[in-house]
């Protein structure tokens, strides 16, 4: 991993971090649920159902879904 | 000139568009739809009313607040579209491409049902002419299935208006109640255009086999032009939530392992029309307005990202993700405006996504008891579109692995068009009350811009490309695989080839059973029977005659073998031949 992209990967982690305290000190307003309320709650959403829609692609669908390119001679 | 219809322009375009190859050419082919916009914006309240024949009223120009902004933004699309086409320098394409603008304006420009259905056929023809365009086997085979889609879904909307009319129901486009066949079909025709869930394998069989430029008119017109026909005729129809909720969700799973990226971004415009389709059946003023304005910046910034996706097949000849990778530093203006396009189709404030999705997923929240699941899925959708649009795409194709490629940036109109769009998807972004907020046709209160709004979508975001990056840095990020995934068409062709093979079977063992009955064994038999029967019958009545006479059974039968082989040789005469023949008939007569 280069220099530059390790640096990037810094500035990313720390943007992250920033916004995670923000959020928790922030007050909020005109939330439609009560979880929106929750610190970090639309983060830890997105991280978990992330993972979850890969985990799932990953280990569910493709078995499923994925064949050779050239199988049965006829695009599909 | 208020009531001339934009659409003739962009006929005269396309008419144009076949003139020999050179600068003039290029010219014209991108004033048409220059002329075309000013042309929508220049129209007043007018109604151009045809009787066709005394029969029924057509009223092919009807402009409201609901069409208008789609007839403008199809013009827009047309005419970037057509600049960055202009490298490609091809007649047949700028003419199909139009053609399709055309009649993608015409349609929804179209007050009453029959105008509408009849550009709406020609949609389902000029883009068949741009997928064939791919000039390859395989686009040939998608054109066809594409045709065929289209044709069944045109044949079902026509029978829901003839049926419509026939009950006594309006020809003026208005909403349409699900309490009739009429309405019903209507609503299926229209569905197949917008892609819904199991009807929608010809987006992703057929886009991706268009050429570097025809994918962008494809992307654009015929599923808006569905959005536009829900939004007037079935607005706030429940089961719609259901549909649009499916069609945000489950093509993100796809998208994750798809290859071609192509294919990713038509796996992307589903779940993007999924949001759409989700705000015309919520029904609200918000929704609604959401439905329109997300389908106005959906048409920039999907088109961005085709165009970024086809200047890297441009240049290198593949949009795979196992093929490309590290061309940022060889294409930096295709790649910067790749990352616009990401990000505002991931909706990042500051970009055109932002303003026009949360008022969908706002108005799903709204309501004193709004449906939790619909609020989650549409979350989890945004999350999701951060994947395989806001990442996968600019990740696979102008970073990660190198691909080994030594290309240079793509000529400068198609660079031009890309750096058109990226601005007007900041511009929208970031003025939404000066752009598309001025076209919405309901009154709209919305405010985007709110810290908890702001928050919540960057933190969202964020931490679904955190969890990307961890996971590709963990290794457990689904590599990129050179195969194809079957979908539902997979359970389409097997259903076809099990009617072609039953047609096989039933039609051809007919065909085998009668050409074995009819024109063999019948034939055999009664030629057999008319050559043989008067020997027969002779033989016989000769038999009987013999014993009555006294003869021994040897000599009778001597006798009548004598007679049976004289007639079967013709050693009868031709007098005694014609009387056995009358007595045989006669004897059949009275049988």
């Amino acid at each position: 991993m280069s220099k530059f992209v390790k640096s990037l990967m810094f500035v990313f982690f720390l943007l992250c971090g920033l916004v995670l305290v923000v959020d928790i000190l922030l007050p909020k307003h005109h939330s439609t649920f009560v979880w929106e309320n929750w610190p970090g709650f639309y983060g830890a959403y997105g991280f978990l159902s992330y993972v979850c829609l890969v985990l799932t692609a990953k280990h569910i669908l493709r078995p499923l879904t994925m064949r050779d390119e050239e199988e049965g001679g006829e695009e599909i | 000139m208020s009531s001339l219809h934009p659409s003739l322009w962009l006929l005269l375009g396309a008419a144009l568009s076949l003139l020999p190859k050179g600068l003039p050419r290029h010219l014209l082919v991108l004033t048409a739809p220059l002329l075309g916009l000013i042309q929508v914006l220049s129209l007043g309240d007018v109604d151009l009313a045809i009787s066709l024949a005394g029969l029924v009223d057509l009223h092919p120009l009807h402009p409201t607040p609901w069409n208008r902004p789609f007839a403008m933004m199809f013009c827009v699309v047309a005419f970037l579209g057509l600049l960055y086409a202009r490298p490609l320098d091809r007649r047949d394409e700028d003419c199909a491409a139009l053609i399709y603008a055309s009649a993608a304006v015409g349609a929804v420009l179209s007050g009453d049902f029959f105008s509408f259905y009849c550009f709406w056929e020609v949609l389902a023809l000029a883009a068949t002419v741009l997928v064939l365009g791919g000039r390859t086997a395989a686009a040939r085979g998608a054109a066809f299935r594409y045709l065929a889609f289209h044709v069944a879904g045109g044949l079902i909307l026509l029978f829901g208006i003839l049926w419509r009319l026939a009950a006594g129901y309006e020809n003026m486009i208005g909403p349409i109640a699900l309490d009739s066949p009429g309405g019903w079909m209507i609503f299926l025709g229209l569905g197949v255009n917008c892609a819904w869930p199991l009807l929608h394998t010809w987006l992703k069989d057929a886009y991706p086999q268009a050429s570097v430029s025809g994918i962008l008119f494809l992307s654009a017109f015929t599923t808006k032009t569905a959005v536009y026909a829900l939004l007037v005729m079935f607005p706030g129809t429940k089961i719609l939530i259901f549909i649009g909720a499916v069609m945000a969700l489950f093509p993100i799973f796809y998208a994750v392992i798809e290859n071609d990226l192509r294919r990713v971004l038509a796996y992307s415009m589903i779940n993007q029309v999924g949001f759409m389709v989700v705000g015309v059946g919520i029904g609200t003023e918000l929704a609604l307005n959401g439905a329109l304005a997300h389908a106005m910046t959906d048409l920039i910034f999907k088109g961005l990202l085709f165009m970024a996706v086809g200047a890297c097949l441009y240049r290198t000849g593949y949009a795979t993700a196992t093929d490309l990778g590290g061309l940022f530093r060889q294409m930096p203006v295709s790649g910067t405006c790749c990352l616009i396009g990401a990000a505002s189709i991931s909706a990042l404030p500051g970009f055109s996504g932002f303003i026009s999705k949360s008022m969908i997923t706002s108005a799903a929240g709204a309501g004193e008891h709004p449906p939790i699941w619909l609020w989650l899925i549409l979350i989890t959708a945004s999350a999701g579109v951060v994947d395989h649009a806001g990442i996968k795409i600019p990740f696979f194709a102008f970073f990660g692995h190198d691909g080994g490629h030594k290309v240079k940036e793509v000529p400068w109109p198609m660079q031009l068009a890309m750096i058109a769009s990226a601005i007007t998807c900041i511009v929208i972004g970031c003025f939404p009350f000066q752009t598309v907020y001025l076209w919405l046709p309901l009154p709209n209160s919305y405010v985007p811009y709110t810290p908890d709004h702001i928050l919540a979508q960057t933190e969202l975001l964020l931490f679904s490309a955190l969890a990307f990056v961890l996971m590709l840095l963990a290794g457990i990020y689904p590599p990129e695989i050179r195969a194809k995934n079957l979908d539902f068409d997979a359970v389409l062709g097997w259903f076809t080839r099990g009617i072609g093979r039953a047609l096989d079977v039933g039609l051809n063992g007919a065909n085998s059973l009668g050409d074995a009955l009819f024109l063999r064994w019948l034939p055999h038999r009664a030629s057999h029977l008319f050559s043989n029967a008067p020997a027969r019958l002779l033989s016989g009545i000769l038999g009987a005659w013999l014993s009555l006479k006294g003869k021994s059974e040897d000599e009778i039968a001597a006798r009548q073998e004598y007679l049976y082989k004289s007639i079967i040789r013709n050693a009868i005469p031709v007098g005694a031949s014609a009387i056995f023949a009358l007595v045989l008939l006669g004897v059949l007569a009275l049988i």
